[in-house]
């Protein structure tokens, strides 16, 4: 009753107030405007706007790849360990929000937040209005650093810290003071943000020697200068005797990029440029007119557009988005997703062909649709180790849903161990958790989740696999690990990338219920162009469930009879009459005179004998 | 005056902290011994080891509270919300003052239903001293790749750990450490990668070596010093590996091929002689005795080219005799452990530097125990070896060995602690014991090396303790100087001496 009456309380007032707060707004509203949302806030808001939607939208799958190479843990331990190189605090800040890179749109909104408070930081050193728009460019510059899937967005983390310390510093008074915090952060700042903390030293040395130059003359203002070089110098040489790293990276940034023998250019550019942005106000002494305002402030956006573009366009890949997107939908199983994606455009790429022909294979179609898409031999099929953490991992899901547990688990791991940060991969921890716990290493397992249980993402996962461990009833039926478990072959032998036939096939025998291994086998001998052990493995089909023969199946039936019989015999009822006809046609088309391998592929390009006498054997 | 009121505040602080410790009331008494992590439960111990904290296995223990009591009544209480957290100078007061004696341990834990107090349990404290600290590579348990991986040493009397070297300084990897009976005065250590080398560092001077010729198979890898320091006896192995599609071992490393050498540190010059370095024979993992005129090895019959059946790959324990004032070998070799002729697979044979004991890994087959779950550790008096042994299961060791791998090992310099690793906890990552042998041989429980908070500590730790050795003092390693010495492209080459 109470309540009641408060409701309607509640709703009066607010009929009363409704029109008077709307009067206040209207009559607010162009202060507003004016005051807070200016032309340049707008600018910012519309860059913002652009970052987020750019990378939610048009790049979403290079966020989803940088958080698959980290750990981030909600632990003391693992945040003093990040915070105890230079640059660590930076680090440990980047990996926060990379975080959150699992959902797209999360991590482009914090991408956009950080780059626009840069840009925002960058304008506070412009004094000269008409030049905004060059605040936009290192910003710019930083965003095209993150289109590199080997940088760190800690370094970006950087570049702002070292902003924040640089505007924190000028504001601060007495200048004696002023100068002595200075002197007293350079290591501080160093140790925070890395070697791009040269931004706070320069935009702070900008405000400070003047000041110091006008106050207490030359002497004073040189010595500062002069101190801070040597500083700036032999902070780095001195951090190398604390930490174990090689003395170069105390100077081009220990976490900043992942190929750190090199500095990275796009950051750096950022950072001078950023640093040296003040220096234009020694150009623009004078007031200028409202022309040459005018002319300048066009100009610098055009400028601004124009690197902008540039770098875009320079370091814009939609061809490694697609790969990574393979990956991603590979990661979380999204096999519908990727059959639909591939619909659109078929895959080139060997990564996003293994991907793809998973997909396929766990839907059953690998034998009716893999040479509608373009193949490379086992390559794309379960392509062989290599030493970097991106392509073993799409591979390792393919061994993974086979049932050769062990070997994904050898490529998880090893895919971890290539990541060149050292840091470990959630997307690992995860995968290693479950091939420990189908293995029955419940101890190891149960040491990953732990970890785990210190995320923000995987801590429930993590939780309900924990509870799992031991329990062999519920591992047994659990819909994914108890099929896996039954799919493990039941004697022992050495892994071999040459003998991936012959592990399919114990695979098969072991598990008859193990379609995808059927599919994966057949698949094999059909792209390493062996029709004759896919012919004496066809009966097994039966075995396996298959009431038709499928289409590829059929045309590599078809192929291997045409050697043997000629084209007025009868084919085999169960081959279908228009894959004959096809057959028959394609022979046709291929033996007449001047025929192209582009017109074959036009007419017949998804078909096994296109595949087969374009990779295999030249048609006789 | 400023001194009193320092105290003062102290004394309050103290009193605070007093304060927050709870106290162990309504207990339950329970008839058992508590079940806590690590096992410390009747352990033997030296007298300078770090404090043996624990921490219930019981996970969901509120409060764990121990007292110990020596046999004159002195009590050291530890107690916190995950381990018991001794204070380590009153730990090491209270182990100085009861050398060879008996400390009781009285372990109450604070469950979801209240206190529980459990029978009490005895520590040992030997007569025996153990050796300064352990030096060890640190890297996770993987195949090919390797991430972030280090030498490290540790303060076995405080849980100081110190990085040696690490990869984070040059583009490789680094192992194969070894010191001249644990003085690290004395120290070789291997990279491999771009910029691979063998540091030396011979009484404190340091230098990068090429240690692969013409005339020997490759880089000389696990080092072991001759007792006088002026040889060190090396393997060369190709080695390989492959990985198990089923079992529970993960990988097999093995050797297609592996010879012996020794390195004279005075010529500069890597010793070889046709009888351990034969085609058809591999012969790896040296160790001198410890009079320095007999050299242990392992040898197995190579298997034919092109076979996978690394299931026959069988290593016996053989040695042979050397010569330190000339540096030359014997003229026969003597197996000493035919493990061949029973199925099984005999590596890493290490003398007792008192000469009284030889120790050695055994495994169902292979040259890599440490991937065999089967692998475990044999002691063999030296009096027992003037002839072949026949029959080996009386040389097992009874309470150090469990179900999962026990391998590497190394011996303190008064050889009676023995530090080994095993995969006991998990099943995968290595993990540091040590068990005291005492003057006639006999073993003891071994415990886990002690750790501050040792259940947070090895939960978090996904790295595992590989080629433990005991050293004598604090390694004082350079390591700035070795990064500049590993990037630099200089390199001395070892010359060859055939006999």
């Amino acid at each position: 009753m109470l309540g009641k009456c408060h409701k309607k309380s509640k709703k009066k007032l607010f009929v009363l107030l409704f029109p008077y707060l709307c009067i206040q707004f209207l009559r607010t509203f162009p202060i507003l405007m004016k005051h807070i949302l200016s032309l340049q806030a707008l600018l910012s808001l519309a860059f913002a706007v652009g970052i987020t939607c750019f990378f939610a939208l048009l790049y979403p799958h290079h966020l989803h790849f940088q958080e698959q190479f980290q750990l981030f843990q909600f632990d003391w331990n693992y945040a003093c360990e990040t915070m105890s190189v230079p640059g660590g605090v930076a680090e440990w800040l980047g990996r926060f929000f990379v975080q959150f890179f699992l959902f797209a749109w999360a991590g482009a909104t914090f991408v956009a937040l950080i780059l626009t408070a840069i840009q925002r930081l960058t304008a506070t050193w412009i004094k000269e209005k008409s030049l905004y728009a060059l605040s936009f460019i290192p910003a710019v510059l930083l965003m095209v650093f993150i289109f590199d899937e080997n940088a760190k967005f800690g370094a970006v983390c950087a570049v702002l810290l070292s902003l924040l310390a640089a505007w924190g510093l000028s504001k601060v008074r007495p200048l004696w003071f002023q100068v002595a915090l200075f002197l007293l952060l350079l290591w501080p700042v160093y140790w925070i943000a890395g070697p791009v903390s040269i931004i706070f030293a320069i935009l702070s040395l900008f405000k400070l020697l003047p000041a110091l130059h006008q106050q207490k003359g030359l002497m004073w203002s040189g010595s500062l200068l002069v101190v801070t070089l040597l500083f700036v110098g032999a902070i780095p040489s001195a951090s190398h005797h604390l930490v174990n790293y090689q003395l170069i990276r105390f100077y081009y940034g220990l976490h900043y990029h992942n190929e750190w023998q090199n500095a990275p250019k796009l950051l750096w550019s950022a950072a001078w440029i950023l640093s040296l942005l003040p220096l234009l106000q020694f150009l623009f002494r004078k007031p200028l007119t409202k022309k040459a305002s005018l002319i300048i402030s066009l100009s610098a956006y055009a400028l601004t557009i124009a690197v902008g573009s540039w770098l875009f366009q320079s370091n814009y890949s939609a061809h490694n988005e697609e790969i990574m997107k393979y990956d991603f939908m590979a990661r979380h199983q999204q096999w519908n997703q990727i059959l639909l994606t591939a619909k659109e455009k078929t895959p080139n790429n060997p990564l996003s062909v293994t991907a793809l022909n998973l997909a396929l294979g766990m839907h059953g179609q690998l034998s009716e649709h893999m040479f509608e898409y373009r193949q490379n031999g086992l390559a794309g099929l379960l392509p062989s180790f290599v030493r970097d953490p991106v392509s073993p991992l799409t591979t390792a899901e393919a061994y993974y849903q086979l049932g050769m547990i062990n070997t994904a688990q050898c490529y998880v791991f090893e895919a971890q161990e290539a990541i060149p940060s050292f840091q470990k991969s959630a997307r690992c921890y995860k995968r290693l958790a479950q091939t420990n716990l189908i293995r029955g290493s419940y101890e190891v397992a149960r040491k990953y989740l732990l970890t785990l249980q210190k995320t923000l993402f995987y801590r429930e996962w993590a939780n309900e696999t924990l509870a799992l461990l031991g329990d062999e009833e519920a591992i047994n039926n659990h819909p994914e690990y108890g099929r896996l478990r039954n799919s493990i072959v039941d004697q022992d032998y050495f892994f071999s990338e040459y003998e991936i036939p012959q592990m399919l096939g114990n695979l098969v025998m072991t598990n008859k219920q193990n379609r995808l291994a059927y599919e994966y086998l057949e698949a094999a001998y059909l792209l390493t162009g062996d029709v004759d052990s896919f012919i004496q493995c066809l009966n097994l089909g039966q075995e396996m469930g298959y009431k038709t023969m499928p289409k590829h199946f059929q045309e590599a039936y078809i192929l291997l009879w045409s050697r043997d019989h000629t084209p007025n015999e009868t084919a085999p009822s169960h081959i279908s009459p228009n894959i004959v006809q096809g057959m028959n046609q394609y022979y046709t088309m291929a033996q007449r005179p001047g025929v192209t391998n582009e017109a074959l592929a036009r007419q017949f390009g998804r078909t096994y004998w296109h595949y087969f006498f374009a990779n295999i054997r030249t048609i006789k | 005056m400023i001194q009193r009121a320092f105290y003062l505040i102290l004394s309050a602080f103290l009193l605070l902290v007093a304060a927050c410790s709870e106290s162990v009331s309504n207990a339950r008494q329970e008839q058992e011994t508590p079940a806590i992590f690590p096992d410390y439960v009747d352990v033997t111990i030296p007298s300078n080891i770090a404090p043996l904290n624990f921490c219930m296995s019981d996970e969901s223990a509120l409060l764990v509270d121990a007292v110990i009591t020596d046999g004159k009544g002195h009590q050291l209480h530890g107690q916190g919300k995950e381990t018991t957290d001794f204070d380590m100078d009153d730990w090491h007061q209270l182990l100085a003052n009861n050398v060879g004696g008996t400390l009781q341990v009285k372990v109450s834990a604070k469950l979801n239903d209240g206190w529980h107090t459990y029978q009490p349990f005895s520590i040992y404290v030997s007569t025996d001293q153990i050796d300064y600290g352990v030096a060890y590579r640190l890297l996770e348990p993987g195949y090919e790749v390797y991430s972030k991986m280090g030498i490290y040493e540790r303060n076995l009397s405080t849980f100081e750990e110190t990085a040696l070297l690490e990869n984070t300084q040059f583009d490789g990897c680094v192992n194969c450490h070894s010191f001249n009976r644990g003085n690290p005065t004395d120290m070789s250590l291997h990279i491999r990668g771009n910029h691979g080398a063998t540091l030396l560092r011979l009484g404190g001077h340091m230098e990068a070596y090429n240690t692969a010729t013409q005339e020997t198979l490759g880089s000389c890898v696990y080092p072991y010093w001759h007792p006088e320091g002026r040889y060190i006896a090396y393997s060369t192995n190709n080695t390989r590996q492959v990985f198990h599609i089923r079992d529970k071992n993960r990988i097999e490393v093995f050797d297609s091929a592996s010879d012996l050498l020794v390195y004279d540190t005075k010529t500069n010059e890597l010793i070889t002689t046709p009888i351990l370095a034969k085609d058809s024979v591999m012969e790896t993992f040296p160790a001198f005795s410890a009079d320095g005129r007999t050299l242990y090895f392992c040898q197995s019959t190579n298997l034919p080219e092109g076979s996978v059946e690394y299931q026959n790959l069988h290593y016996n324990l053989c040695k042979i005799a050397f010569n330190p004032e000339d540096g030359t070998f014997g003229d026969k070799i003597d197996t000493l452990l035919n493990a061949e002729a029973l199925g099984r697979t005999a590596t890493m044979p290490r003398p007792s530097y008192d000469g009284r004991y030889l120790m050695f890994t055994m495994a169902d087959y292979g040259q890599f125990p440490i991937w065999h779950h089967e692998a475990d550790l044999y002691m063999v008096p030296t009096e027992d070896l003037t002839a072949p042994i026949d029959s080996v299961e009386q040389y097992k060791m009874k309470v150090v060995n469990t179900e999962e791998t026990e391998s590497f090992h190394n011996w303190s310099s008064n050889s009676r602690w023995l530090v080994f690793s095993s995969r006991r906890i998990d099943g995968l990552f290595t993990r540091l014991y040590f068990s005291h042998i005492d003057e006639n041989g006999q073993e003891t429980k071994p415990f886990l090396l002690p750790q501050q908070n040792p259940r947070r500590y090895y939960n978090q730790l996904f790295m595992s303790y590989n080629v433990p050795d005991f050293i004598t003092a604090p390694v004082n390693f350079d390591n700035l100087r070795a990064e500049e010495i590993i990037a630099a492209p200089e390199r001395k080459q070892m010359g060859v001496r055939k006999l």
